[in-house]
């Protein structure tokens, strides 16, 4: 990791199309300013692992849990069919 | 084609049917081809099976039948990525997690699936900015006796 040291108002330049502004610090927050053509995403680090996480567990489900889960499902929607 | 896979043994899949996500799932970013498999109609939970690994397949639903007001905003962005010009054409589906407890099982309705059905092409989106969570449950646990199951039985509304 390249770590760097800016102050408010400084800003960082990542390849062609990417800027990171360092806007604020307040207290033990920084608020930072992106810049990045609309293709390029950008997620709090936290949300793409916890996104990342889930679809892994999804994947890992079980047959057998599956199997049951259809079975408790089932009969909702036969209800709710007119 | 005719298609590998642990669950449902070869199958035998339409190149039409084959979506493509480009840029792969979160945490799979290098599978990039699934296809639908529907098992039976009358379940609401269907499968997106990988045609590149037989062992990866997700548990998916059709967010609207268990969230009617769910309101999957697609960024512009995203839309772009898929080529989406129509929105009819878009079919949205949501990830299931299933744990052992089938009433527990959650929808991931912060980052749901956007298939265009004009070209098969997908893409896993990230709802910023809304209260969604990768974690809502499909249904509530029926409670009292055997005789009231039926109509204790509700459906969570995001």
């Amino acid at each position: 990791m390249l770590v760097l040291t800016r102050k408010p108002g400084q800003s960082v330049r990542i390849g062609d199309d990417v800027t990171v502004e360092v806007v604020e610090v307040r207290g033990d927050q920084v608020r930072l300013g992106i810049t990045a053509p609309p293709r390029v995403s950008i997620l709090r680090r936290e949300v793409f692992e916890e996104i990342q996480q889930e679809n892994l567990l999804a994947a890992a489900s079980s047959n057998e849990a599956i199997e049951r889960a259809a079975n408790v499902v089932s009969p909702l929607r036969r209800d709710s069919e007119p | 084609m005719l298609v590998p896979t642990k669950r449902f043994g070869e199958l035998a899949v339409e190149d039409s049917a084959v979506l493509t996500f480009e840029e792969g799932l979160y945490g799979f970013e290098n599978c990039r081809r699934f296809f639908l498999v529907d098992r039976n109609p009358d379940v609401p939970l269907k499968w997106l099976q990988s045609a590149d690994d037989p062992l990866l397949a997700f548990v998916v639903v059709n967010p609207f039948e268990f969230f009617p007001n769910y309101d999957a905003e697609v960024s512009w962005e995203d839309a772009r990525k898929v080529q989406l010009e129509d929105p009819d054409q878009a079919v949205v589906l949501v990830i299931i997690s299933v744990p052992s407890d089938p009433w527990a099982m959650t929808a991931n309705l912060l980052a749901p699936l956007v298939i265009n059905s004009a070209n098969n092409l997908a893409r896993q989106v990230v709802l910023t900015g809304t209260q969604y969570t990768t974690k809502h449950l499909l249904i509530s646990r029926p409670s009292g006796t055997i005789a009231q199951e039926k109509q204790s039985v509700e459906r969570m509304i995001a």
